[in-house]
């Protein structure tokens, strides 16, 4: 799948490689030691909020689950 | 001859229901709703359509969480342009929470594009913030669009977990709200259009009076005079609050947050 921004595509998918593996097979399992992904997150990131900017996507400021506050939640 | 069905389906939909979704009741305080939640107006309106069902994926909640991650691209998504992890953290109490950026293509009918021109060019920015908690084995996610939202804004809320009866399959609560603003739109259209009107029959009804006075042989006496004056201005007046309350009608149906297009 394409980033957003054209040059990030190689990263994402070296990151989303890394991500896969460690979601299934240690953040699923309970285990959180450390964060084998973290420089290639960081490498993407910086790519694709480069590019977020670049395009004038409105994605600042915007609460986190923000407009589905009060809706009512199940219990987590 | 035929062979197999393709894929056996691993989804089934369980219940679904919509319905319109009436005045401040539905609308959640925070965003964009929060004054209109807390104030009831004296009747309420249809603001938008409400979604809701329940369906089971044929799943276990592990395989259904990593599948969430790696959705993107498959032979149902040619409409999802690009997708970016924009934000990420593990919480203190072992839950992840993303937000990712979606682009989709802005498929609009025909009838549509020619009504909203500005709009046909720009695809659509999605948002879809999520929360997967492995402890408790349930994933929250709420998506909603970031532009082109005035148009129109559909928001989606899914709690996954798993299936209470049958734990090797994972069950989806899917709600969705639609809305837009163009429903003010057409209310303020519909008030002034009614102010407007029943101040060009008292209009009417003086010149009715005016005229017949006439031909019953009354001299247009001052008091006729000063009557139709008083009419007009009375007329500008209610057209005037009638403006203003349409204009106020149809900017509260605009969104508040900062939108594209």
């Amino acid at each position: 799948m394409n980033s957003v921004g054209e040059a990030c595509t190689e990263l994402k998918r070296e990151y989303d490689q890394c991500f896969n593996r460690w979601f299934a097979e240690k953040f699923l399992k309970g285990e959180s030691d450390g964060d084998p992904c973290g420089q290639l997150f960081k490498r993407y990131q910086l790519c694709v909020q480069k590019a977020i900017k670049e395009k004038d996507i409105p994605i600042e400021g915007l609460e986190f689950m923000g407009p589905s506050k009060g809706k009512a939640e199940d219990s987590s | 001859m035929g062979g197999g069905r393709g894929l056996r389906r691993k989804y089934v939909r369980a219940r679904r229901k919509c319905a319109a979704w009436e005045g401040a009741a539905w609308r959640p305080p925070g965003g964009r709703g929060t004054e209109r939640a807390r104030r009831r107006g004296p009747e309420p309106e249809p603001m938008g359509k409400y979604c809701a069902s329940l369906g089971v994926l044929k799943g276990p909640w592990d395989q259904v969480f990593a599948a969430f991650w790696q959705r993107y691209p498959n032979p149902y998504s040619k409409h999802v342009l690009t997708e970016d992890i924009v934000h990420r953290e593990v919480t203190a109490d072992h839950k992840l929470l993303s937000r990712r950026l979606l682009t989709k293509t802005n498929r609009m009918p025909r009838w549509a594009e020619r009504f909203f021109p500005a709009n046909v060019a720009h695809s659509v920015y999605i948002l879809e913030d999520s929360i997967v908690d492995p402890k408790n084995r349930t994933m929250t996610t709420f998506t909603w669009n970031i532009n082109h939202a005035r148009l129109m804004a559909v928001e989606e809320r899914c709690v996954y977990r798993v299936n209470p009866e049958n734990s090797s399959w994972t069950e989806v609560k899917r709600e969705a709200w639609v809305s837009s603003s163009l429903f003010g739109v057409s209310r303020a259209v519909q008030e002034f259009g009614l102010a407007r009107f029943k101040s060009n029959v008292t209009k009417s009804t003086k010149g009715f009076e005016y005229v017949l006075a006439r031909m019953q042989g009354e001299a247009p006496s001052k008091t006729l005079v000063e009557t139709a004056k008083e009419a007009t201005e009375k007329a500008k007046e209610t057209a005037l609050a009638a403006t203003e309350k349409a204009k106020d009608l149809a900017s509260k149906a605009a969104t508040k947050k900062k939108q594209f297009v």
